[in-house]
């Protein structure tokens, strides 16, 4: 059709054209609103009567969706001539027939007045708006009786057929049986809302039999009725403690948070009781891996930076990772130690990387120190942790000069001071026990001992001396071994020590006894010491002078005890053997041992031994009040999750089938159970003469 | 009788060796009880004690483990795992705090590692099995260390230890009975009192407990 | 009566059912005829009471025969002398065939059998309690068969003797882990001792002494009253070498043989080196060879057993052997020392039958006699009647067609 001049006519219809089209698009809308809802009234009318299960729930929710769509998607179809012209123009005829078609041959003719004029004056243009009206108020009529169909149907129903979610069997109002007590443990909904560190969702459970969560969870307890005489007893290991519910609305609530323990929950109303598990979700400590340094070292100077680098992750979250470092000086039995922190960062993310670069100029290191470093990170779990996670610790070494530029050295021999040592100690018991029987000696005697004691202390100082000179580079002592002769004092202590130096080749100019000393000064000097003060020792006990001789005598011991520290040098390698002679000891001990009890050792199945026990104790009394049977194998379960997880979960699917009413499969899961705890069957693949033995 | 019954399997005397610090610093400890065990006991012991790195499985060949040093003590993840497995099967490990310190680092790392891999340290009673197991004691033997002026200065009445049932697991010191026992065995005959003693009392509880 | 007058005696053949059938025929064939031949095709095995029915019908006058591949096997069960009181179950079989053990409840384990068949060791606990009469394996085909109920025994402790060490500790640990009750009297220093010894040593009080090397000696002759009386001896090592108890020894200590493995290696039971048994006494039984020498030896002295494991470190397969070699050595020790205990049972009661047949084959055969290969005939009976009803009418028939055919052109 050739569009035509735009006349009034045709303008009348376009208007009227809107008008039906408004109604057909608000009736449709309307129509699938309406039905909509209708189905939603349907589905929570049944609701009462049987309860719907969630997963039901939402797949008649999609259902109703895509019933109201098919409604308004049919009745939009249906009616799709409202938005064409000519249509209009003939449902504008038909309802009006004085017009006899003369608005089609107005739009055909394309706008000729003369075939409109006697329909001009028909009273159609307002014909589309009422009709518009007319058709929606059927429709609202259904949806305003819906609405308030809804209304009076209880408000949970309602929500629960409308807005399915976990836990929402509590606000489900059923219709009660006459003669039956209210039981207001079911339905039972749980809320579990995570630690903030978690970052994580609250979600709900219903109907909770065993549940798993993260210590430091707010658990609550949902249930419907009067919270007075509502109840639980919250049992983790060996405590015990009682919480009392709390009114909220129409329903009850107990609030705990959980524990890092398995947990055993048993409410309680009065009349009815029920167990809940709750199973702690381990919150692992961070894992941390050393990146950089790649191995164990020893640095020839402390001097430089050494990158650090580690890697740490975490199964939630970590808070903060950074470096440790402890630097240890000294050497023998004295040492020092401080420790150092690089790199801190706060971190809110299950895995990071960390650097740092530890400086060795800044550290102040002096050659023999040795650096652990080590990465450490933490998690965010405030509750039962913090969990600390550890790398591998990388170990630095910094070199003494002259030490030979290796990792792996060997040490020398202990040195013969410490024989030294020994003797010393044992000539000043022995100096200080004649002096102590002195008061009962004659002159003669005294000074005959005396004398053997000198003799002993020559023969020691001549040990020491030829230990110095020999590590000097000289001839051994040369001392006359006759004690009679008097020995030259030979050079001084200072001349001894140029010596020595000239003999390593070290700058004489570095006498220095308390630090910073050369190897050789720092051994010998010390010997020198004691070499000195054994001869004053020797030449007073010559002479009968105890009193004169001890201190002389301790003097040369400290000297020893110092040069065996100053020896003491840490080093890698394996340390020299010291075979005993085991056939000339054997026995030959003074003291004697007595004989003794042991304690014997228990069964590898002791705890499993007690678990069957329990179990068998449970069954028995099941025969008696078979309706606690399911909580009594939940609280089993709790005892029995951290070292038989087997066991526990046969018992979690034999108390979840009693508690469905399946005896068959309560049955097969308590055989399970009790296999899991009998232990292995042992299988041979032949058949032994002598049975069980041999392998 | 005087000799040993012909056992075939001869006690070692293992020192563990760790990569972290100086676990040779007692080198002289293992001859001197070994000697104490030859002396007072018919038990078979090797003359020379042996090495253990705890890095490697040849540390599950030592079913008694001494560790001993001055510098911290950080385990590798093999040395931890090589020790779990040793505590799992029924080895006991002996510790000293060569520093004698409890504000030391070695005290402060070992017990650190100990507790990751065996637990937590408690304070063994003194009136164990192990103080009456062959020389009768009333708790642990002082040392001539323990106040000498380094480390702590304390006189630690109790030793510590983990258990696995009611067997020690893991024995620690910090009364540092490694400076006390390491000597050459030659120079006990000038001692009134043998202070290894204590030694051969560890000993014999690890081979019969 | 007729048909026997004029027509000859015509075969008849016997009655016939299978396995699976056989239930339902049992009770048809007790209403038949005296002496009428019964064939039953066993290819499983029937059931105790099918069998003894069968033997009623025999006895009865019926000619009772079987054939069918009913395969050779069989099942023993014993009480085993353990603290758990397991049950060792013994399945002759033929190599390879996987057997499935059952009871009331459902399914205990599954297994595939060795070269002459399989030991299993059940703990009690593994066994539903009102399911104990049902035990049964199953045998490819399912081929069912059980065992008898036995009573449970009683364990009294054991007695450890040896010097203070390694192999000492780990063995009295080992039992001790097991559930044993132990007496360990280890030497320490000469008259010293760790641990303690019965009042007495008789099979009131121990069931066993293990003795680890020639510290036995100090037991005197009490141990050979001890081993004559019941009680159990395992000497490990050299410890047949001692005095008191070299009469009781299966053999001599030979020349250890040692350690052939390098001190890293992962560690199994012979590779810590062993002590062989030597000449073997003439009643004295070999358990275990180990190349060519005898690492394990048994024999029988009175009313007790004696055995002598040639293995005396034992303890460093514990330490230092591969996963699991703990339990593994724990479960060593305890099959030894139960191969030889003393644990008398604990009631009178003999063994309750199960409903199954511990050997199929074997007692079906002494039942019913030998298979036969083709399904038995007999003459002089009676044709089925049905055949002779069917012949009258197909002669009316007949005759029938001819009169309509009459005339026909």
């Amino acid at each position: 059709m050739s569009r035509g001049p735009r006349t009034e006519i045709t303008t009348a219809l376009q208007r009227s054209r809107g008008w039906l089209a408004f109604g057909v698009v608000v009736r449709a809308v309307i129509w699938a609103a309406a039905t909509g809802a209708l189905f939603v009234a349907l589905v929570a009318l049944t609701d009462l009567f049987i309860p719907i299960p969630i997963g039901a729930r939402r797949a008649l929710l999609a259902v109703d969706a895509f019933i109201a769509a098919g409604v308004f998607g049919f009745l939009m179809w249906r009616d799709r001539g409202a938005a064409e012209l000519p249509r209009v123009a003939l449902w504008i005829e038909e309802r009006v027939p004085a017009l006899r078609f003369a608005l089609v041959t107005e739009l055909e003719s394309g706008g000729a007045a003369r075939f409109v004029a006697p329909g001009a004056a028909q009273p159609w243009p307002g014909m589309a708006r009422r009709g518009a009206l007319r058709v929606v108020a059927f429709p609202v009529a259904a949806l305003i009786a819906a609405a308030v169909g809804l209304m009076v149907l209880p408000a949970g129903s309602v929500a629960r057929a409308a807005s399915p979610r976990s836990g929402d069997s509590v606000i489900r109002t059923a219709l009660a049986r006459v003669g039956v007590s209210v039981n207001r443990l079911d339905p039972l909904a749980l809320e579990i809302t995570p630690p903030a560190y978690a970052r994580r969702e609250s979600s709900r459970v219903d109907d909770p039999a065993a549940v798993r969560a993260l210590p430091g969870s707010r658990i609550t307890f949902v249930g419907r009725g009067a919270a007075s005489g509502v109840r639980a007893r919250v049992t983790a290991g060996d405590r015990s403690t009682l919480v009392q519910a709390r009114q909220a609305g129409d329903q009850w609530r107990i609030e705990l948070t959980a524990s890092a323990t398995p947990t055993a929950v048993a409410l309680s109303d009065g009349l009815h009781a029920r167990v809940v598990d709750l199973e702690p979700e381990r919150d692992a400590p961070p894992a941390v891996s050393l990146r950089a340094p790649v191995r164990d070292s020893v640095l020839a100077l402390p001097r430089g930076t050494i990158a650090l680098s580690a890697q740490a992750t975490d199964d939630i979250a970590l808070a903060e990772a950074h470096f440790e470092v402890i630097v240890s000086a000294g050497e023998g039995e004295t040492f020092t130690f401080r420790t150092l922190t690089l790199g801190a960062r706060t971190i809110n993310a299950p895995s990071a990387t960390i650097v740092a670069a530890l400086s060795l100029d800044a550290a102040k290191l002096h050659p023999g120190d040795v650096l652990h470093i080590r990465a450490i990170a933490t998690d965010g779990n405030v509750f039962s942790g913090p969990g600390v996670g550890t790398s591998d610790t990388r170990v630095l070494r910094i070199a003494r000069p002259g030490e030979a530029d290796s990792v792996a050295i060997t040490p020398a021999a202990p040195p013969d001071t410490n024989q030294s040592a020994l003797s010393e100690r044992m000539l000043i018991q022995l100096t200080v026990a004649l002096k102590a029987r002195r008061a009962g000696l004659d002159r003669r005697t005294l000074l005959t001992e005396s004398h053997s004691v000198a003799t002993d202390q020559a023969r020691l100082r001549r040990t020491v001396g030829d230990l110095v000179f020999a590590r000097l580079g000289g001839e051994p002592s040369g001392e006359e071994r006759t004690p009679d002769q008097t020995d030259a004092r030979g050079d001084t202590l200072r001349d001894l020590l140029a010596r020595a130096d000239r003999a390593t080749n070290q700058s004489i100019q570095t006498l220095d006894f308390d630090g910073g000393e050369t190897p050789v000064v720092a051994v010998n000097a010390p010997l020198l010491e004691a070499y000195n003060a054994m001869w004053d020792a020797g030449g007073a006990l010559e002479q009968g002078d105890l009193e004169g001789a001890l201190p002389h005598m301790r003097a040369a011991l400290a000297a020893i005890e110092r040069s065996r520290a100053a020896e003491r040098v840490y080093l890698r390698g394996r340390a020299p053997d010291v075979v005993v002679d085991v056939a000339r000891a054997r026995l030959a001990g003074t003291e004697h041992g007595s004989s003794s009890v042991r304690t014997p050792r228990l069964p590898v199945d002791s705890a499993r031994d007690a678990l069957a026990s329990r179990l068998s104790s449970i069954l028995a009394r099941a025969v008696v009040s078979p309706a606690t049977l399911a909580d009594s194998l939940l609280l089993l379960r709790v005892e029995a999750l951290s070292d038989q997880p087997e066991f526990a979960s046969a018992l979690g699917d034999a108390a979840d089938a009693l508690r469905k009413g399946q005896g068959e499969r309560a049955t097969t899961a308590l055989v399970r159970a009790r296999r899991a705890l009998a232990g292995p069957i042992i299988v041979r693949r032949s058949i032994a003469g002598w049975s069980g033995a041999g392998q | 009788m005087t000799r040993a019954p012909a056992a075939m399997s001869e006690f070692v005397f293992a020192t563990a060796q760790y990569g972290s610090g100086d676990w040779d610093s007692a080198p002289l400890l293992p001859a001197n009880i070994i000697d104490s065990v030859a002396r007072y006991t018919s038990i078979a012991v090797a003359p020379t004690g042996a090495t253990a790195p705890l890095a490697t499985p040849l540390a599950l060949h030592f079913p008694l483990l001494y560790l001993t040093g001055h510098l911290p003590v950080r385990f590798s993840d093999n040395e931890r795992r090589n020790l779990s497995e040793f505590l799992r099967r029924g080895g006991l490990l002996f510790v000293d705090d060569h520093n004698h310190d409890v504000d030391g680092v070695f005290h402060k790392s070992a017990t650190e590692e100990l507790t990751r891999v065996a637990g937590p340290l408690h304070d063994l009673p003194n009136d164990h099995p192990l103080y009456r197991c062959f020389f009768k004691f009333d708790g642990p033997p002082t040392t001539s260390q323990e106040l000498n002026g380094w480390g702590d200065n304390l006189v630690h009445k109790h030793l510590q230890a983990v258990m696995a049932g009611d067997r020690i697991s893991v024995l620690y010191s910090s009364k540092d009975y490694s400076s006390e026992w390491d000597y050459h065995p030659e120079s006990k005959r000038f001692q009134s009192v043998d202070n290894t003693r204590f030694g051969v009392n560890i000993v014999v509880y690890a081979l019969t407990a | 009566m007729f048909g026997a007058a004029i027509l000859p005696a015509a075969p008849v053949t016997a009655r016939r059912a299978s396995d699976t059938e056989l239930q339902a025929a049992l009770p048809r064939w007790t209403m038949a005829q005296r002496g009428d031949p019964l064939a039953v095709t066993l290819d499983r095995a029937p059931s105790r009471a099918q069998l003894a029915w069968l033997v009623a019908l025999r006895q009865a006058g019926h000619q009772v025969h079987w054939s069918g591949t009913l395969p050779s096997i069989a099942i023993t069960a014993e009480p085993m002398a353990n603290p758990r009181g397991s049950e060792l179950l013994a399945l002759a079989t033929p190599s390879g065939s996987t057997a499935m053990l059952r009871d009331a409840v459902g399914t205990i384990d599954s297994l595939t059998t060795g070269a002459n068949g399989a030991q299993v060791i059940v703990p009690r606990d593994a066994l539903a309690e009102n399911g104990r009469d049902s035990l049964r394996a199953i045998i490819g085909g399912g081929n069912a068969m059980g065992a008898s109920e036995p009573p449970p025994a009683t364990v009294r402790p054991l007695l450890v003797v040896g010097a203070a060490g390694w192999e000492a500790k780990f063995t009295v640990a080992a039992l001790e882990e097991s559930g044993w009750r132990v007496y360990a009297r280890l030497m320490v220093a000469p008259g010293v001792f760790v641990g303690g010894a019965p009042a007495s040593l008789d099979t009131g009080t121990v069931a066993a002494v293990i003795a680890l090397d020639t510290t036995v000696a100090s037991l005197g002759s009490a141990i050979s009253h001890f081993v004559r009386g019941g009680g159990g001896l395992v000497l490990a090592g050299n410890a047949a070498n001692a005095g008191n108890v070299a009469e009781l020894a299966p053999g001599r200590p030979g020349t250890r043989v040692p350690a052939v493995t390098l001190v890293s290696d992962t560690l199994g039971l012979a590779s810590a080196g062993w002590v062989p048994v030597d000449a073997l006494k003439p009643d004295a039984e070999i358990v275990q060879r180990r190349g060519p020498g005898i690492a394990i030896a048994a024999r029988r002295v009175g009313a007790g057993r004696v055995l002598q494991v040639g293995y005396d470190e034992t303890w460093r397969w514990r330490m230092a052997g591969g996963p699991g070699s703990a339990a593994q050595h724990r479960a060593w020790w305890a099959g030894i020392v139960s191969a030889i205990a003393y644990a008398p049972s604990a009631s009178d009661s003999a063994p309750t039958a199960s409903q199954f047949l511990a050997a199929p084959r074997a007692e079906v055969t002494q039942a019913l006699g030998e298979p036969r290969a083709s399904p038995l005939t007999m003459r002089g009976r009676w044709p089925d009647p049905r055949w002779l009803l069917a012949a009258i009418f197909l002669l009316l028939l007949v005759e029938w067609s001819s009169r309509r055919t009459r005339g026909l052109r």
